[in-house]
């Protein structure tokens, strides 16, 4: 028996629905493209139950005795009717999955978190997972198990993205408006994955609905959305198009122009960022489906001097673009193939042009400096998924990814200077592929296993990596919805992010695994206990895990995107400014989860540790990178007061980062070779007044904490549905450390009165509120 | 990056209370140190010995007998030397005190009195009594030659200003075998006149002194420090060094009389430009790149360490094997 699930009305294809016959081990879960096929034996009256979080649980009564496609319409339930739902549903029981270490949220729920400026962020309710770390204050970049932001495979539609941040990393780029499902794996990844050493993060857009046209938007105090979807032939194809467009500049503009009215010079800045999803899909029926979609988003901070005696325009800019064209191919009922093209762009620029107009009429100064730095794929992908018989799902496939990056590329051009300066790296061409298959066996009812294999390698100009990848997981009921899981998985990474602030800046730099820079490689072991609750509905997890991360990079101290000298190399290249590591890191993390109800949300804990050690960092001494953090806390609760209002509120705790603090100064002699003096006895040795720091990373910043609410104000108009939000970001003005640095201060009084360097934290959100209005028709 | 320099400074100080002072009980303690400086060589014919100390940071500022300068960007402080340490030098058989220099404020003996040899380990102990550091080091065993070199003159403009320029670069062969370190250096002998006043006769006398103008760094992207990881045994070239010809005032600030600068009778004089090759150890490497790295406190990038091998303090013991290459006029 084979076929797709889908959404009453819309149409659109869900993944991860439940398909199983109560009583019985045959059971199946629909893949990203919600198809699903189950092989048991005939019987005359087969009850086939359908259920997935938030829709309602469908029940087919069948007289099974041959091959069947049964394509069933799942219900959306309005979750404000679910008051009424008291007991438990099936479909969410996480003892009964072999997968361990996933969180997936439901995007419906990520609209309902409290969120920084009412922008709600994918990536920021993730963060509020355990296991799952932020950086900085109001980073969107994900620190998994020890892991950095580099580390994290983000796909959309089949699509790697590189930079996921806007507004240097406050927000990320995703637009849950256009987002179907989010899905992020933490460990023991299924073989089908690869490329990344410390999660996966897959999400998939929505594809339209194919019933009517509709539509869903925003207004907020950062930026505005909207969403347009409906079919292009009913029930054959639909389209779906996202927009989002931040305002700050075309609302300063004014008051800027205003502000300079008198002066000579005119300054005009700015900053934006918008971005766009779209999607068309088109089913030629049971058999074949296409779909193409494609992100295109894009920052922009720019700087423009008029006057009569100068003109000048810089700006920095940058943006991801990603294109997939999918072909859902059905070979019979139990081989289901998916190839994809997909292409992606990672584009940043600075750009500096500045004109100096002598008014006599003497020669003018010009000045220009140009930074490019870009990566660009093109790959092909096949996934085939086989479902043999009850005991196996097996999916094998094969991808092949062409890199292009080029890491830097600077023109400076000027009349003081004698000859332009022109450093580019070249660009490097790479091929990474991936070859698995995986089988999830199930071989008694009480055990079951996914065991995997995947084959990656990597061609650089005069080297090939190969390197083999197991993985394994296993999930054993030890009782009723109660389970012991473990799992094994190796991976390697092939391409590196640079980067010395921590923040995602984009000029954080991707590079490639070359000749003489290795690829990382991780190896993590977890294990964990799950056990579901039926009153109160409840989901406990609790998972250990070691990770062991080698070759992981860095920028040497002191280095930047911008540094261009080497060291030792005849060549100028950025592989002499970067040094490579071991990491690791261990914890255990505890969540408690509750999906339904009036009530519902999670608490979770991760108590970890995470210590590096690199030859050329820290002198070879193991330090804790910034990121460690001993303990980790989020409380989420959403309550539905009644139809008409929600509440919700968020409070996160959070040990402090590890940071180079300056602890004394004194002078460093070295042996100079400059004349400083005309004593010869003094030459070449002078002091310099330096900073002593204690080893890397010693000082410990005061832990975070933060509580944020909102309340929404649903209504029903008579064309559409209204929603308004009111919410507050860091409610009780907690003070948290954004960085450290010194200063002065006076101390003592009257005529004692003497300077004195303090320490100072420098805050970056206070108490913040915030108001928007959404729709939905 | 200005302009995101830019921005945060603007969400920073539009609201000034987000910066606090974290209450030094919240801080741990921090003691000062001894610190010590020194590179030792065979080729060299004093062994200098700078002992100072640190001062903790979160401190009140010390307006005691020391002061500060500013000159190139970089703060220098006076009068940080601890003059009553027991400094003692030692090649494992026979060991040397080294006596406080007051006019220099060093310690420091002539290398006549205690000799520096290739591949030999030496110990550096300082003590104030109370507070003990030590470090040792081992002078690398090969002088090594400089190969080829070339020495030209070029009209360079830089911000509008035109300067003849001495440029010089030079070849060698790494050590093979091991990790080896080099630092390059290079220097213009010039004997050039300067005045004396002599004060009973209210008069300026001429008279002549011969200086070392060392040549800077150029516009190259290879360092005057270099190691030969993934290079072992290679030909090796220095960095494009650069002196500026440029006039008298470049190495002498010329008195005024009657507001007029004097002139001196005789034009200065080039004896040659030197070449030196210097094989450190690895200490002198690091220590130097650390000490170029550490540029300010800027919040978003990673501090960079000092580099120290001083055990107890902090500081540098190093040394280097040195060959030099005369250039006559």
């Amino acid at each position: 028996m084979s076929g797709f699930v889908r959404e009453a009305g819309s149409q659109e294809q869900l993944p991860g629905v439940n398909v199983y016959v109560p009583g019985t081990p045959y059971g199946a879960v629909t893949n990203t493209y919600g198809f699903y096929s189950l092989t048991m034996p005939a019987n005359d009256t087969l009850r086939l139950h359908y259920s997935f979080v938030g829709y309602e649980k469908t029940v087919k009564a069948l007289n099974f005795n041959k091959n069947m496609e049964i394509n069933v319409l799942l219900a959306s339930v309005n979750l404000l009717e679910e008051v009424t739902v008291s007991a438990r549903r099936q479909e969410d029981y996480e003892s009964r999955s072999s997968q361990m270490s996933v969180i997936e949220i439901p995007v419906s729920q990520i609209k309902k978190v409290p969120a920084f400026f009412g922008e709600k962020d994918v990536m920021k309710v993730l963060q509020l997972m355990p296991g799952v770390q932020k950086g900085t204050e109001g980073q969107s970049g994900l620190y998994v198990r020890g892991g950095g932001p580099d580390q994290n495979l983000i796909i959309l539609d089949d699509a790697v993205v590189y930079n996921a941040s806007h507004l240097f990393g406050f927000f990320s780029i995703f637009n849950s408006d256009a987002l179907k499902s989010v899905e992020l794996t933490k460990g023991g990844f299924p073989a089908r994955y690869g490329g990344r050493l410390s999660s996966v993060l897959d999400m998939n857009m929505k594809e339209g609905s194919k019933e009517k046209f509709s539509g869903e938007g925003g207004i907020g105090i950062i930026s505005s959305r909207l969403t347009l979807e409906g079919p292009i032939a009913k029930g054959k194809s639909s389209f779906l198009v996202s927009g989002r467009r931040t305002y700050i500049d075309v609302l300063a503009a004014p008051l800027i122009a205003s502000q300079q009215a008198n002066e000579e010079n005119k300054v005009k800045p700015g900053y934006y960022f918008y971005d766009l999803n779209a999607k068309v899909n088109y089913d030629f029926g049971q058999k074949d489906k296409v779909y193409l979609s494609g992100y295109f988003g894009r920052d922009r901070f720019y700087a423009n001097e008029t006057g009569p005696n100068v003109e000048s325009r810089n700006g920095l800019n940058w943006g991801n673009a990603t294109a997939t064209l999918r072909w859902n191919h059905l070979f019979g009922q139990k081989l289901f193939v998916n190839t994809s093209l997909i292409a992606s762009d990672f584009n940043f620029g600075v750009s500096a042009y500045t004109k100096d107009i002598d008014l006599k009429g003497g020669p003018s100064d010009e000045f220009s400096l140009d930074y490019n730095s870009r990566i660009r794929d093109l790959g092909v992908k096949a996934d085939f998924d086989y479902y043999p018989n009850t005991k196996h799902a097996i999916k094998f496939g094969a991808q092949l990814t062409a890199h292009r990056f080029v890491p830097s590329a600077l023109a400076i051009k000027g009349t003081f200077l004698n000859e332009a300066i022109e450093r580019s790296v070249k660009p490097v061409n790479a091929i990474e592929t991936g070859l698995y298959v995986q089988d999830i066996w199930q071989p008694f009812d009480a055990l079951k296993v996914n065991i995997g294999l995947r084959l990656s390698t990597f061609q650089t100009k005069s080297k090939t990596y190969v390197r083999p990848e197991p993985r394994f997981s296993a999930a054993l009921r030890l009782a009723q919805d109660f389970s012991f899981k473990a799992s094994y998985a190796r991976m390697n990474q092939y391409v590196h992010l640079l980067s010395n602030t921590g923040l995602g800046l984009p000029t954080d730099l991707w590079v490639p695994t070359t000749d003489r820079v290795n690829p990382q490689q991780s190896d993590q072991v977890a294990f964990g206990f799950a056990k579901d609750l039926e009153k109160p509905a409840l989901t406990l997890t609790w998972e250990g895990y070691y990770k062991n991360m080698n070759q992981i990079l860095s920028y040497k101290e002191g280095a930047s995107f911008l540094s261009l000298s080497g060291e030792n190399a005849n060549d100028l290249s950025w592989e002499d400014n970067v040094t490579a590591g071991r990491g690791w890191s261990y914890g255990t993390e505890f969540l408690v989860q509750k999906k339904t109800g009036r009530l519902s949300g999670w608490v979770g804990y991760t108590l970890s540790w995470t210590k590096w050690k690199f030859p050329e960092l820290n002198f070879g001494e193991t330090f804790y990178p910034r990121y460690d953090r001993r303990h980790d806390i989020s409380v989420v609760g959403i309550f539905e007061l009644n139809k008409r209002v929600t509440l919700s509120a968020v409070w996160v705790y959070g040990t402090g980062n590890a940071l180079t603090v300056p602890l004394s100064r004194f002078n460093a002699y070295g042996d100079n070779a400059s004349v400083r003096s005309f004593q010869p006895e003094l030459l070449n040795w002078y002091g310099r007044s330096v900073n002593e720091y204690g080893p890397k990373n010693s000082f410990r910043a005061e832990p975070y904490h933060r509580l944020d609410v909102a309340i929404q104000f649903h209504k029903k108009m008579k064309r559409h549905e209204r929603t308004w939000e009111i919410g507050v970001y860091n409610a009780y003005n907690r003070r948290n450390p954004f960085f450290y640095q010194l200063g002065s201060e006076k101390s003592g009084f009257g005529t004692g009165e003497s300077n004195k360097t303090v320490l100072q934290r420098v805050s970056l959100f206070p108490f913040i509120p915030s108001i928007s209005y959404n729709f939905k028709f | 990056m200005k302009y995101f320099a830019l921005f945060t400074l603007l969400a920073l100080t539009s609201c000034d209370s987000l910066v606090q002072t974290v209450p030094p009980d919240k801080l741990t303690k921090v003691d000062s140190q001894l610190t010590m400086f020194s590179f030792i060589s065979p080729q060299d014919t004093i062994i200098r010995v700078k002992v100072s100390q640190t001062s903790p940071i979160l401190s009140d500022y010390s307006y005691g007998s020391g002061g500060y300068m500013v000159s190139n960007g970089d703060t220098t402080r006076f009068g940080d030397a601890v003059r009553d340490a027991k400094v003692t030098l030692s090649d494992g058989v026979a060991e040397v005190v080294l006596p406080f220099q007051d006019k220099d404020q060093f310690y420091a003996i002539p290398a006549s009195r205690f000799s520096i040899k290739a591949g030999k380990m030496y110990k550096l102990t300082a003590s104030d009594g109370k507070r003990t550091i030590m470090a040792t080091c081992t002078v690398p065993s090969e002088q090594v030659a400089i190969k080829k070199y070339a020495l030209d003159t070029t009209v360079t403009k830089r911000l509008n200003r035109v300067d003849t320029t001495l440029v010089t670069s030079f070849t060698w062969d790494d050590v093979a075998g091991k990790a080896s370190y080099y630092r390059m250096k290079a220097y213009e002998e010039i004997e050039i006149p300067y005045f004396v006043f002599n004060t009973s006769e209210k008069k300026y006398y001429e008279k002549r002194t011969v200086i070392q103008a060392y040549f800077a760094n150029g516009n190259d992207t290879r360092s005057d420090l270099q190691n030969d990881t993934n290079l072992d045994g290679q030909t090796f070239s220095s960095a494009r060094l650069e002196k500026r010809i440029g006039g008298l005032g470049n190495y002498y600030n010329y008195p005024y009389v009657d507001g007029k600068p004097l002139v001196p009778e005789k034009a200065p004089k080039s004896l040659g430009v030197h070449l030196l090759l210097l094989h450190t150890d690895r200490n002198y490497f690091e220590f130097h790149r650390s000490l170029r790295l550490q540029n300010g406190d800027n919040p978003f990038t990673e501090p960079s360490l000092i580099y120290t091998n001083v055990k107890g303090g902090f500081g540098i013991f190093a040394s280097y094997n040195m060959s030099t290459k005369v250039i006559r006029p």
